[in-house]
């Protein structure tokens, strides 16, 4: 088993880190004790929250709310903050708005901007398009000053959404340049004086926003699917639900060429716990030991670390220190004895097509 | 307080839709299975369960695959649906080229222009507007006397209502701006001595607001729909379930009451061979159900007790709801 720290050491470039899988499975107390590890280990470490429900405050037990990057008490070098998608979207639309009465008072076009910027900012996708933006700036700018940055997303496909997002984006962006090349060439030919066009060419705000764009678009494509930098991490039960969903979540995020850095297993139950326990434990532990087979024989090689079931909430800084020992060192006792069982496939059932 | 879901549904007789939104992990799924095996099997109602969560946890819970296979029944009057909004998006992609062929008199379509269609898969609106559709559809169709959705976690999946929201705004603003338009093309149509035609797009818009509009209205219609939130005994839960409180309140809808899952009997304390765990557990547990039935106790319809096994399968959901319909858990 690869573990956790040799995955580390192996990646010394690593700089930014996700964190998915099915919601309840502790995705943010893993985020937690990861950038926890990484400051303990000397790494100046950022925790963002992009998800639409915070959770990194309850926690780390301390107030980090509010939308800005607030030092974690008690540990040095490490910083958390949870994004306010209201005020991403916020900025996001004065941004864009901006954008728009430059280009039409450039253009001379007497008309007011405001319909312009309601139908761009009324898009539904606007909020996911805004988020996106604002991890480009983490990574981009914001997350200038630290080693590692880890992301806590929401449930899984909004996180892969945001990578589908990119694709679009990307498109989008080539084309609109494309198409604006070719118009201010037009002009460029249709002129009278073509030196004093060309000026005013090199002066289009539209087209020096959409270069700037599309190059900050391209370099946070390159660092996403950068293996060398970039590592996507699933947490799973030992339960089915939460396994389906870490090897739907990987074939889907593979589509998109993101690296996947590995699977952390959270709550087992240790064999002494149960052991001296009564049978609704019991019980639990031995269904455990059926899915951490089935863990063993669909996800294997990619298990790089597990937490024990805890008999507290993470939601203190001890806990969460407790969660990034675990991370590191723990392994069930009964792991490498464990025969590796695929999971059986659901029988296909078939009904009448609906619309 | 706690009075079971039976007595919810004998209070509220007209009930078509059940919503179950929250956080993912707490027991939407399987709330909502059991739900829908209890109307089906017990009540005698042909029931659809229908889930809108991408990652495909319906199919799980019930042991059996029809993850984009369409309307299934698994049991008589025991319907189900997991959509492949994949799927979905493809065809109304194929729908969009065909369009376009027909309408310029292509032999295929261009290759930019499919690029770009293809492109736009990729936006979420076009994910979360598939679902929204699907649902809006089989709803429509009044095939069923109950509907049951588990909610995809997005925001407390509140965002799907809010989305309604958005994309009825955003059909106005486009519709104001081909209005215009069309005035003036009709203006220069008239100019020209051709009668200004119909235009089809625009009319193509007015039906989607008025789907739009027919959906919103039936979600936010308190007689028809009910909308459950389901909620753990744990400190991050609560405050979850106070900020979702108030945006429903934001949006107008109301919160029919809560479900309140994975609770310890507080009995098992009393068992000769209790270990710690489980004592630190119930313990944490007894002082976060006090916060939560001194804030929210009133709106508490459902308690159902943590078990030992994963909720799968109709034995585990049939078990799941009669605490569900008739709670006997003491809290």
């Amino acid at each position: 088993m690869n573990s956790l720290q040799q995955f580390l050491d192996s990646h010394p470039n690593l700089r930014f880190l996700f964190t998915g899988g099915k919601g309840g499975v502790g995705k943010t107390a893993c985020a937690a004790a990861l950038g926890y590890a990484f400051a303990q280990q000397g790494h100046r470490t950022l925790i963002a929250s992009l998800n639409p429900v915070h959770s990194l405050s309850s926690v780390f037990g301390q107030e980090l709310s509010g939308g800005t990057v607030r030092p974690v008490r008690g540990v040095e070098r490490l910083h958390a903050v949870e994004v306010e998608i209201d005020d991403v979207v916020a900025r996001y639309r004065d941004n864009i708005g901006r954008r728009v009465k430059d280009f039409l008072k450039w253009a001379d076009i007497p008309v007011d901007a405001k319909p312009f910027i309601d139908i761009a900012a009324t898009n539904p996708a606007f909020e996911e398009s805004a988020m996106f933006d604002k991890m480009m700036d983490i990574i981009l700018s914001e997350g200038r000053d630290y080693d590692r940055i880890v992301f806590d997303t929401a449930a899984v496909a909004n996180a892969v959404r945001l990578i589908g997002l990119s694709k679009i984006y990307g498109l989008w962006l080539g084309r609109m340049i494309e198409s604006r090349k070719e118009a201010l060439s037009m002009r460029v030919q249709l002129a009278f004086r073509k030196e004093k066009i060309m000026e005013e060419v090199k002066k289009d705000p539209l087209m020096a926003d959409l270069l700037a764009m599309h190059q900050r678009f391209e370099a946070v494509k390159g660092v996403l699917v950068d293996e060398q930098k970039t590592a996507f991490f699933f947490v799973t039960l030992p339960l089915a639900l939460p396994i389906a969903v870490v090897r739907r979540f990987i074939s889907m995020v593979q589509a998109y060429d993101i690296p996947v850095g590995g699977v952390l297993v959270n709550q087992v139950i240790p064999p002494e716990l149960a052991a001296s326990a009564e049978e609704y434990l019991r019980n639990k532990y031995e269904e455990q030991q059926g899915y951490l087979a089935q863990i063993k024989g669909d996800l294997g090689p990619l298990v790089r670390g597990f937490v024990p079931l805890y008999q507290q909430e993470v939601n203190s800084l001890e806990t969460v220190a407790s969660v990034a020992r675990d991370l590191f060192s723990y392994v069930p006792a009964t792991w490498e004895q464990l025969e590796p069982r695929p999971s059986p496939k659901l029988e296909r059932v078939t009904g009448i097509m609906a619309a | 307080m706690n009075e079971g879901l039976s007595a919810f549904f004998a209070q509220r007789p007209e009930t078509e839709i059940v919503i179950f939104a929250g956080k993912g992990g707490l027991g939407k799924t399987t709330s909502s299975a059991s739900l829908a095996y209890h109307m089906s099997q017990r009540e005698g109602r042909k029931t659809l369960c229908f889930s809108t969560d991408p990652q495909a946890s319906l199919s799980d819970i019930f042991e059996r695959d029809f993850y984009g296979q369409g309307v299934v029944e698994l049991l008589p009057r025991l319907h189900v649906i997991e959509i492949d909004a994949d799927k979905r998006v493809a065809a109304y992609q194929a729908e969009v080229k065909q369009k376009i062929l027909d309408m310029y008199g292509f032999e295929r379509v261009p290759e930019e222009i499919e690029e770009y269609i293809d492109a736009t898969s990729a936006e979420p609106a076009m994910y979360e507007s598939a679902t929204y559709d699907a649902m809006a559809e089989l709803v429509r169709a009044r095939e069923f006397d109950l509907y049951i959705f588990d909610m995809p976690p997005f925001g407390h999946g509140v965002r799907m209502v809010a989305m309604a929201d958005i994309l009825s705004k955003w059909v106005d603003k486009i519709t104001e701006a081909r209005q215009k338009v069309a005035e003036y093309d009709a203006i220069a149509a008239t100019l020209k001595g051709d009668k200004g035609g119909d235009d089809a797009m625009l009319k193509e818009l007015i039906d989607i607001r008025q789907q739009i509009k027919t959906f919103t209205d039936l979600i936010t219609d308190r007689r028809r729909t009910a909308f459950f939130m389901v909620l753990i005994p744990e400190r991050m839960a609560i405050l979850d379930t106070e900020r979702a409180l108030r945006m429903f309140q934001e949006l107008n809808i109301e919160m029919s009451g809560l479900v309140l899952n994975q609770v310890y009997p507080v009995e098992l304390l009393d068992q000769p061979d209790v270990s710690d765990f489980l004592k630190h557990r119930i313990e944490m547990q007894q002082q976060n159900l006090r916060v939560i039935k001194e804030k929210f106790g009133d709106r508490i319809v459902a308690a159902l007790p943590m078990l030992s096994r994963e909720p799968k399968g109709m034995e585990m959901l049939a078990q799941i709801s009669q605490q569900l319909m008739r709670p006997t858990l003491r809290i």
